[in-house]
């Protein structure tokens, strides 16, 4: 034991302060710098262009390509996904009895050997690599254009309506026109910059921890299955993972999060969730700098921690860290409909849904010290509601939508709709009226639902 | 095999039938006898009740066994009973003697409501756990299984009666459910599924659905039915139909357009499921080709839908006048995407067609 914690501390104790006093001391710039004016070259011009590839940018752009539209996609990493490639989050939730883009994904994932071996329940693992090759393909198929390595940075709005997005890359820095933007940022950027209103964490700003995915391997699911969060754990309340955080502790360390969890994948590979990082926001570059560091330094000391154990854990690996960690929360971008923790409550249904919810209220604890205290659903007893199309359309600009984490919601319903399944629905939805609004020269607020011809 | 010491004996007539039943016609009460597989030197018997047309309208058996070996606890004396494909539906008092608990107090009516959700769920926690994995504490004065519940638990289990739920969900599961399965599977045959279907209970249809995707050879004959059954609007009912159906049995073009008319009956998500269908049939007929394509222009089918249509459709299908007409119409579609897709299709189809040798006269 006293070896165990020698060896972690040796290498990753350093890290800790180390990484938190670098980002501290840099100092707060007084005076800014004025920046000559220029001209951007305009790269490209549009019907529709998304902001973000995650499970709701692809199908946002995949659906809006599909419907006929011109369609850019702009991803900051290099790949497509988001949180299910680049986040290392191999866990749809939400995900059934859903139509469109989801199943084409479940299918095609089966096809290539990419779905989950191991029994998940209702939740849909996958193989990330295979989701990404998968999601390409689409949007190849779709005729989207896709441009990674390439993060949108501002934007130009006329007469309140949003016209160009200005991006940095490698190429430097480009405008692209469209007629109508689709925010799949996940942390809504691109509506901040447009100058959307938005809301951010709980009653009293504080926002759900942020948390390091990773990939382990080496480990055999007959072996630990005591510690495996699969369909049958999650029967009963996923004693898993107690029981992982106990094995972790035995290890010498004690993780930040105290319900630690590997979710399988197949029975050599898991994805392990088991940090949380504290009072960062995850749309200060600053901020997340200092967790990611502090995460990736965490996970690998329980990985070493557990490996340390031997037995079924000796031959434990980490086939990657994210590269983007886990922002469960950012801004809620203000629409034309607010999603509340009333409409959980009443189960409410829209004339105009895109999306039925069934994923119940989830608040990862916003301050270490309620972990054993606040219960995750905070007294929230969710009955299946509806989101509408009008919470996926910006309230303070024109021609701008939103779709996934960044839609107009406030704390309590955004720990339910936000998971993946939901995010790839709101997505296709916003894609194929972006389409048709930007294909007869209409806002997406004029478009008539019935138009869009959306089954449930 | 789990009916080998099956003897089968007729009771008597029965017009009485236990409440709440579904099928209230008079039955006959027929016994079936079967090896305990537990216990060599024990015999269950299964009671069922048999319909003049030969479908079963329930099963019942009666149970009694210990719950804790320290000889302190009062036997579990109770009837169970299943519906005509083996699902639970209720549990009776043998002699209104009450279930009693580890303390034993006797079960209250929530618990009773409680144990009957619980015996009610196929996929309960029971299913994958152990004896040793039920409580937390052993106490010395009963058997350990029958000690404090361990708290994940506590949830899912009538309270301190954690072992009565587990034996009866077992035997409910168990051995009574196999031997149950045992019994309808000897008389599955094309008229035994018919009369089931005949008889228009959800139930029912999924325990003959389910057959016939095991046994695909049954499922021929019932083209008709599983076709309806894909638009029924019960989504259990509607998906186990539509797997029912095998690629290799759409080999008609009769068959296939009856399963392409479901399209503008079912919802989106049933609409793909039927197109990856016929993917999956090694040939698809013109006029089926030419009823997908006029479903697209009639707004039935999404785009994205269309997408796999194309798919499907082969050399031999582009040489149909109607379909190379209407695939050039789609290339002028006003979706762009329609329009790409046409021409990425006609492109390399036209390609393969020239790799092919050509015919001579
Ligand atoms: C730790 C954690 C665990 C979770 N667990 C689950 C789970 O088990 N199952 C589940 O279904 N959901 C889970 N969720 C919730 C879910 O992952 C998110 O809410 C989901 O990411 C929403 O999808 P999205 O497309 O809106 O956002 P994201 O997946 O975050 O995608 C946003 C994309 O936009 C890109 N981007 C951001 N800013 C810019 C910019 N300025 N320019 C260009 N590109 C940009 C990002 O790189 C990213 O690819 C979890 C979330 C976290 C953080």
């Amino acid at each position: 034991m006293e070896r165990r914690k020698f060896i972690n501390t040796a290498i990753f104790g350093a890290i800790l302060p180390f990484s938190e006093s670098v980002a501290e001391s840099t100092p707060a710039k007084e005076n800014g710098l004025a920046e000559p004016g220029r001209n951007i070259p305009i790269a490209g011009d549009y019907d529709v262009i998304v902001c973000g590839a995650g499970p709701a940018g692809i199908a946002a752009a995949i659906e809006a390509g599909r419907n006929g539209a011109k369609t850019l996609l702009i991803e900051v990493h290099g790949c497509l996904g988001g949180v299910w490639t680049a986040g290392n989050l191999t866990w749809i939730l939400d995900n059934q009895n859903k139509s469109g883009l989801i199943n084409e994904i479940k299918r095609d994932l089966a096809k290539l050997a990419g779905a989950g071996t191991v029994d998940s329940g209702s939740s849909y693992s996958f193989d990330a690599e295979v989701m990404k090759v998968i999601l390409e393909a689409y949007c190849v198929e779709s005729n989207v254009d896709v441009r990674l390595h390439t993060r949108v940075v501002s934007t130009a709005v006329k007469n309140g309506r949003l016209t160009h997005v200005l991006t940095e890359s490698k190429s430097g820095r480009e405008a692209w026109a469209s007629k109508i933007f689709v925010d799949c940022s996940g942390d809504g950027d691109l509506a901040m910059q447009a100058g959307c209103k938005y809301e951010y964490g709980g009653p009293e700003g504080e926002g759900q921890p942020l948390s390091l995915l990773a990939l382990v391997t080496g480990v055999n699911y007959d072996e630990i299955k005591p510690f495996v969060r699969d369909a049958d754990d999650s029967k009963l309340r996923s004693p898993s993972k107690k029981r992982l955080e106990a094995e972790i502790i035995r290890s010498g360390v004690k993780p930040s999060y105290s319900l630690p969890g590997l979710y399988p994948i197949r029975k050599d590979l898991f994805m392990m969730m088991a940090n949380h990082e504290y009072g960062y926001v995850g749309f200060d570059a600053k901020q997340i700098s200092i967790a990611t560091i502090r995460a990736r330094a965490e996970v690998h000391q329980i990985v070493n921690g557990l490996r340390s154990l031997g037995g079924h854990w000796q031959h434990l690996r980490i086939v990657s860290t994210a590269e983007q960690i886990g922002v469960r929360e950012s801004r809620r971008i203000h629409g034309l409909y607010t999603v509340t923790a009333n409409d959980i409550i009443e189960g409410v249904r829209h004339k105009d849904a895109v999306c039925r919810v069934t994923f119940g209220v989830d608040v990862h604890s916003v301050k270490k010290d309620d972990e054993n205290k606040k219960v995750y659903n905070r007294g929230v007893k969710a009955i299946p509601y509806d989101i509408p199309i009008r919470a996926l359309i910006a309230k303070d600009v024109k021609a701008l939508m939103m779709a996934g984490r960044c839609i107009s919601g406030d704390f309590i319903a955004h720990s339910s709709y936000r998971v993946t399944g939901n995010a790839v629905v709101m997505g296709e939805a916003a894609g194929r009226v972006a389409a048709i609004a930007a294909v007869s020269g209409r806002l997406p607020q004029e478009v008539d639902w019935a138009e869009v011809k959306w089954t449930l | 095999m789990m009916v080998l010491s099956l003897i089968t004996s007729v009771l008597f007539m029965c017009f009485q039938m236990p409440d709440n039943r579904r099928h209230h016609e008079s039955c006959v009460l027929v016994k079936h006898t079967f090896a305990d597989p537990d216990d060599s030197l024990e015999i269950i018997n299964l009671v069922e009740c048999q319909s003049p047309n030969g479908l079963t309208n329930w099963f019942s058996s009666d149970i009694k066994k210990s719950v804790c070996t320290s000889k302190q606890c009062k036997m579990l004396n109770v009837r169970l009973f299943w519906d005509g494909v083996g699902n639970y539906h209720h549990l009776e008092l043998i002699d209104n003697e009450p279930l009693t608990k580890t303390d034993h107090t006797e079960f209250n009516a929530d618990d009773y409501d409680k144990l009957n959700s619980i015996l009610s769920d196929s996929l309960s926690v029971f299913r994958d756990l152990q004896m040793e994995d039920l409580v937390i504490e052993k106490r010395s004065d009963v058997d350990g299984v029958s000690g404090a519940t361990s708290k994940s638990l506590t949830d899912y289990v009538v309270r301190d009666a954690v072992y009565t739920c587990y034996t009866l969900w077992h035997t409910v599961y168990g051995t009574s459910k196999n031997n149950i399965h045992a019994l309808l599977k000897q008389r599955v045959d094309k008229d035994y599924l018919r009369k089931l279907f005949d008889r228009n209970d959800p139930v029912t249809d999924i325990w003959a659905l389910n057959t016939m995707i095991s046994n695909p050879e049954y499922a021929a004959p019932f083209f008709d039915k599983l076709i309806v059954k894909i638009a029924s609007g019960n989504d259990i009912t509607s998906s186990l139909a539509l797997r029912a159906i095998s690629p290799r049995n759409l080999n008609s073009e009769a068959l296939q357009k009856k399963l392409a008319n479901q399209i503008s009956k079912a919802d989106d998500l049933k609409k793909l499921d039927i197109i990856w269908k016929l993917n999956d049939c090694p040939v698809v007929y013109d006029a089926v080709i030419m009823q997908l394509l006029h479903d697209y222009q009639k707004g039935i089918i999404t785009p994205a839908a269309l997408q796999y249509v194309y798919k499907m459709i082969s050399g031999k299908n582009m040489l149909n006048p109607d379909i190379a007409k209407k695939l050039q119409e789609f290339r002028t579609d006003k979706n762009r995407y329609i329009r790409d897709i046409t021409d990425k299709l006609l492109i390399t189809t036209e390609a393969k067609n020239q790799r092919q040798p050509r015919r001579t006269d």
